[in-house]
């Protein structure tokens, strides 16, 4: 049987190939600059805290991705996280004045709870969504609303910053990792999954199955390479984190949403020609309701995650998250004007951000310089975006 | 004689819109200048107006046997040939005085506006052109018919020799539209050089001094509007050395698949379109023929289910000679209905540029590749790949960006979307627009062999020749009514051509 060729321009010159060099290169730099410290930055210790700590903004560019192809944007998701996370800690708050605990709560189970919140946010992102499609107002103005909403009762719920009770659901699974033995399961099966993908695709004579399953592939590398012993990292604390891999498979889910489920095409036609796809009979209110509910998902995820991570709740978290969010987008070349841009490619973005960040946090750089840096790399790289699109 | 036209030739990629077009303007006159759709009415007055700057056209343009080089509109309008745009050019948000100097303000030596001096010329200039507008509204609020007027007024400005007027009726109520004329006419006699361009016939003959005929990009004739018959003018627009290169199979019409009655479409209390009744048989084409504007849009854009926010619908619609029911209200229920539309603004309306050919292809039938919830995207690669050999679309690969291919390439792989979902009747909307012949021909024999199929098409043309030698049936709509229809081939052209232009006759009255 004949191989379709090796499509090695593409691969080598495709704006993602140019994502993960960069995101590569940022990790060698750091690498060579923090070489001194104690665990420099591409250490297990380190990968494994930059994947913790992406995973809260990386769960929210999942659901971003599909309401920007959508030519919409959403500004309210970082005071969500606060808002969700607050109401969240209150509702698990032991009630009454007991333990010392400062607030009084209604002290519901943390697994309902958590169903609660899923529930309110597909619930409020439909709301808005619906709005939008009444009304035809910019989304950019119903979700500044929501911005200074969700803000103002988060700062109305958590007015002392809220504990969560000890040894709470939550905590364990955002500071926890995951078990040795799951860990390589999960490696096995994405070597599997990108393995059988590309052999699919290339049984079919299709060139793009060469690099269907590259982030697969990598994934797996990455993943093993943190399961393995290292220095400076505590035997229960190898491997990936719970949090990361709630990441994984927000990111997997929304992946398969996009490019092989009707709703996912639809949505990007939507996206790249409202009135085409409205007169080829697609509900376009429909789908844009849909893709604004999922956003609220997973913004309620990503605020239990934050949530658990942090152990409390304080109604400044999640500040500007939504800044972070947008970028990442952009920076993975999710275009504005809709119909374009992969989850992929965001996630790469948002990959690329936090190496900066916290590549730039270990060689001490002061946080206003790390944010200037960020700027310049942010606008640098949109530029290029437009520049290469030209061709 | 002020201004003379010579030998002017304009083509763009693959077309002469102009060759050998001559044209002589005097002052004082109106000229009026008539073609069909597409005759190159409009790129001549981009000529003359500087849109397409010197260089990019062949020939001259005289003034007092000088050679006038335009570079711009800017230029032309300095030189004194001003155009005005057949859509309003206004900013709706700011006051009569604010448009009427726009870009022409009246500044002071430090920038800032000189409102007063720019109120007092106003007055002057409005009072000049017997005018009565009130400076300080805003222009949104005035009628079209105003707007219209104030468009015009801004143009005379600067005292222009040449004034250009794009069609300034085809928005207006007939009442409104005479005043207008009157007043144009009057306008010119103070020395300006009109040229007139409309489709309607009894305006031409109300205001024009001088007539000239284009067809095909061709100057046909000028002659003064006294002693020129209508017939003569239409059998100008229209005479072509007759040919069958369509080769077109009459049908024998079978079962009716679709009838409509009482259909009106109201717009901000304006009727825009009104069909008392309408019925498609299967197997059969049946054209709709009429200007821009006349409506034809509209109807097919109504039988898809598409409605546009602001209008109203009235009647109601059976299928295959069953029960009345109401009119689709969403493209989606059009397709239940097996009605489907390939609509006339390709990139605007139809295309995902950004997405590849086999998606282009199937995005109206997700459904039929669903395996559950999952698109099975193997068999959209077999599909497409089969459709893009059946269509002759010439694309290295179905996964190419459907952006990369020729207007006729992306027409073929709208069509190729329609062959999908298969519809009991077709609606096509200028599906030949700005493609080669080669890719029309392919597209009228998938005409053909659709309607042999079973299938039902109705369609709308702006190429008269095309339509005619194409439909079983040709239904002729102006100002949103059926003015006439034809059922027997071959057609007269010259005939839909005057149903297409001309007022309506009042009906003889009866002697009893």
């Amino acid at each position: 049987m004949k191989l379709p060729a090796l499509p090695i321009r593409k691969l080598l010159f495709s704006r993602n190939a140019f994502l993960l060099y960069a995101l590569v290169g940022l990790g060698i730099l750091f690498q060579l600059l923090t070489l001194d410290s104690a665990s420099p930055f591409l250490s297990g210790r380190s990968i494994s805290t930059v994947l913790r700590q992406v995973s809260v903004v990386g769960v929210i560019v999942c659901g971003m991705t599909l309401v920007i192809v959508l030519t919409h944007i959403d500004l309210s998701v970082g005071s969500a996280v606060a808002f969700l996370g607050a109401l969240a800690a209150w509702m698990m708050a032991p009630a009454g004045e007991s333990q010392g605990h400062s607030v009084s709560g209604l002290g519901w189970p943390p697994w309902l709870v958590l169903i609660l919140m899923m529930f309110l946010g597909l619930l409020l992102w439909a709301g808005k969504g619906w709005l939008q499609v009444k009304t035809g107002m910019p989304a950019f103005i119903i979700t500044l609303g929501g911005f200074m909403a969700y803000r103002g009762l988060a700062l109305n719920i958590a007015v002392r910053e809220i504990a969560l009770p000890p040894d709470n659901l939550l905590s364990r699974l955002g500071t926890q990792t995951l078990p040795m033995s799951l860990g390589w399961v999960v490696v096995l099966l994405l070597l599997l999954g990108g393995l059988t993908r590309t052999a699919m695709l290339l049984r079919q004579g299709r060139s793009a199955g060469w690099s269907a399953g590259l982030p697969a592939l990598l994934t797996a590398a990455v993943i093993a390479y943190l399961q393995l012993p290292h220095p400076n990292v505590l035997p229960h604390a190898r491997g990936i984190a719970v949090l990361s891999s709630i990441w994984g498979l927000t990111l997997l889910l929304t992946y398969y949403l996009s490019e092989h489920t009707v709703f996912g095409r639809q949505l990007y036609a939507t996206g790249g020609n409202r009135e085409a796809a409205y007169l080829s009979g697609i509900s376009v209110n429909r789908i844009t309701i849909a893709g604004f509910s999922l956003l609220g998902f997973y913004t309620a995820v990503a605020a239990m995650m934050e949530l658990g991570q942090q152990g409390t709740a304080v109604s400044g978290a999640g500040n500007l998250l939504e800044l972070d969010v947008i970028a990442a987008c952009v920076l993975g070349g999710v275009s504005l004007r809709g119909g374009r841009g992969s989850v992929l490619g965001a996630t790469l973005g948002a990959l690329i951000m936090q190496v900066l960040g916290s590549g730039l946090y270990q060689c001490g750089v002061q946080t206003g310089t790390q944010m200037l840096i960020k700027a310049v790399v942010l606008i640098v790289f949109a530029a290029l975006n437009h520049g290469l699109r030209r061709d | 004689m002020l201004l003379k036209l010579e030998g002017i030739r304009k083509c763009f990629p693959g077309v002469v819109a102009l060759d050998e077009v001559h044209l002589e303007l005097n002052a004082g006159e109106v000229h009026a200048l008539i073609g069909e759709n597409g005759a190159g009415k409009s790129t001549l007055m981009k000529v003359l107006s500087g849109v397409y700057p010197h260089g990019s056209y062949e020939g001259r343009i005289l003034k007092n046997g000088e050679e006038l080089r335009f570079r711009s509109l800017r230029d032309a309008s300095q030189a004194g040939v001003v155009l005005v745009h057949q859509e309003l050019a206004l900013l709706p948000e700011l006051s009569v005085l604010d448009n009427l100097f726009l870009g022409a303000e009246i500044r002071g030596p430090l920038g800032f506006l000189k409102r007063e001096a720019q109120q007092k010329k106003a007055e002057a200039h409005l009072q000049a052109l017997e005018l009565s507008l009130p400076l300080e509204q805003r222009v949104g609020l005035l009628s079209i018919g105003q707007q219209q007027r104030l468009e015009i007024a801004r143009a005379l400005l600067h005292d222009p020799e040449v004034l250009i007027l794009d069609e300034p009726t085809s928005a207006l109520p007939e009442d409104d539209a005479a005043q207008l004329l009157e007043w144009i006419r009057r306008l010119a006699r103070k020395g300006t050089a009109c040229v007139y361009i409309s489709h309607r016939m009894e305006e031409i003959f109300q205001i024009a001094d001088q007539v000239t005929v284009l067809r095909d990009g061709r100057s046909v004739w000028t002659r003064p509007r006294e002693g020129v018959e209508v017939e003569a003018v239409i059998a100008a627009m229209v005479d072509r050395p007759p040919s069958d290169l369509y080769g077109h199979q009459p049908c024998e019409p079978g079962e009716l698949v679709l009838a409509l009655r009482g259909l009106r479409v109201v717009k901000s209390g304006g009727c825009v379109l009104s069909v008392p009744s309408l019925e498609l048989r299967q197997g059969e084409i049946l054209g709709l023929a009429g200007l821009m504007g006349a409506g034809r849009s509209c109807l097919l854009r109504l039988l898809s289910g598409a409605l546009d926010a602001g209008t109203r619908v009235e009647g109601q619609c059976s299928l295959d000679g069953e029960i009345w029911q109401d009119l689709p209200a969403s493209p989606a229920e059009a397709r239940r209905m097996g009605l489907f539309l390939v609509p006339e603004d390709r990139k605007g309306q139809a295309l995902f540029l950004e997405e590849s050919v086999a998606m282009n292809t199937v995005c109206a039938s997700f459904s039929s590749f669903r395996r559950g919830p999952v698109l099975d995207h193997q068999a959209i690669q077999v599909q497409a790949n089969e459709l893009k050999d059946s269509f002759r679309v010439k694309t290295p690969s179905v996964e190419q960006q459907v952006k990369t291919l020729s207007g006729g390439n992306q027409q073929k792989v709208l069509m190729a979307r329609a062959a999908l979902v298969a519809p009991k009747l077709l609606l096509l909307d200028e599906p030949t627009r700005g493609i080669d012949v080669g890719a029309k021909d392919e597209i009228y024999r998938r005409m053909e062999r659709w309607t042999r199929e079973g299938w039902t098409i109705l369609w709308a043309s702006s190429e008269l020749q095309e339509l005619l030698g194409i439909s079983d049936r040709v239904l002729v709509l102006a100002q949103g009514e059926l003015r006439a229809s034809f059922h027997e081939r071959p057609f007269d052209e010259q005939a839909v051509m005057s149903a297409a232009t001309r007022e309506p006759q009042p009906p003889e009255p009866l002697c009893l």
